[in-house]
């Protein structure tokens, strides 16, 4: 895992309980090899917030309904088990598909896939 | 029974032919029964062939496997088959061989997604591959053996 990848999942976690999931996603994600390297990642998030809401972001990070929901999703990935990233999880017909990890994750290859199993 | 070892050998390479024919008809199974796409992908991670050929291999590879495993089992055009069989797993050492010396952390396709190229994934195709050489080589030295025993 990445080493600031528990920390991001905590700072977009406590937006999304602001209700700022979307933005602090959008950012995190636009801005991954900034705080990739510094490990920035509350910073950058700021951006996208008020000054109240930056100082309720802090106290939400380590809240309990802000780790359940990581540890939700971290189960989840195992479970997958979600090999790297970017992983697609594609569900049809109740068998799953996992596209990605260590795959290259091209727009042909998917959209052939879809395709290849709709025709079916 | 002076011809047991002869006999050993010949049972030997029946059983690794037929091994060998169901090993590729497994792996011809768990790329049909998928979207070849997915196999495209794994093909593709390589960085070996252009996309073109990604997917006229994805879609053809597999029938290819499956086609060869039948061969391989009914025990018709034994040289051919084992020979082709030979230098297609050689072809996947090659290009396993070649995605790890190159540091790319990729899954193999021999069997599906979901297993990276690893020193296991070399070392099973390597002994596939030299069941089949060896295979192979009896296909070929059968029949001089016999030529001698026969021949005097």
């Amino acid at each position: 895992m990445h080493p600031y990848g528990r920390k991001a999942a905590e700072v977009v976690a406590a937006a999304a309980q602001l209700g700022k999931y979307e933005q602090a996603a959008d950012i995190a994600f636009a801005k991954q090899q900034e705080w990739g390297a510094s490990g920035k990642i509350e910073e950058t998030v700021d951006n996208v917030l008020t000054s109240a809401e930056q100082q309720k972001l802090k106290g939400l990070m380590q809240s309990p309904a802000v780790q359940q929901t990581i540890t939700h999703d971290v189960n989840e990935g195992k479970a997958v088990p979600v090999p790297g990233t970017p992983t697609l999880v594609v569900t049809y017909r109740l068998k799953r598909y996992t596209l990605g990890g260590r795959e290259v994750l091209k727009y042909e290859w998917v959209k052939a896939m879809l395709d290849d199993l709709l025709s079916k | 029974m002076t011809s047991s070892p002869n006999k050993v050998l010949r049972i030997t390479t029946v059983v690794l032919r037929v091994v060998v024919g169901l090993v590729f008809i497994y792996a011809a199974y768990v790329k049909l029964r998928d979207p070849w796409a997915l196999f495209a992908m794994s093909i593709d991670s390589y960085g070996i062939l252009p996309l073109r050929w990604v997917e006229f291999v994805a879609r053809t590879l597999p029938w290819f496997e499956a086609l060869l495993g039948v061969v391989l089992i009914s025990g018709y055009f034994q040289r051919l088959a084992t020979g082709t069989g030979t230098l297609l797993i050689l072809g996947f050492i090659g290009a396993m061989a070649w995605a790890k010396l190159h540091g790319k952390q990729i899954d193999c396709g021999c069997f599906g997604p979901g297993e990276a190229i690893g020193v296991w994934s070399i070392l099973r195709d390597a002994s596939i591959g030299a069941a089949l050489l060896f295979v192979t080589v009896m296909s070929f030295w059968k029949p001089r053996k016999a030529e001698r025993a026969y021949g005097d």
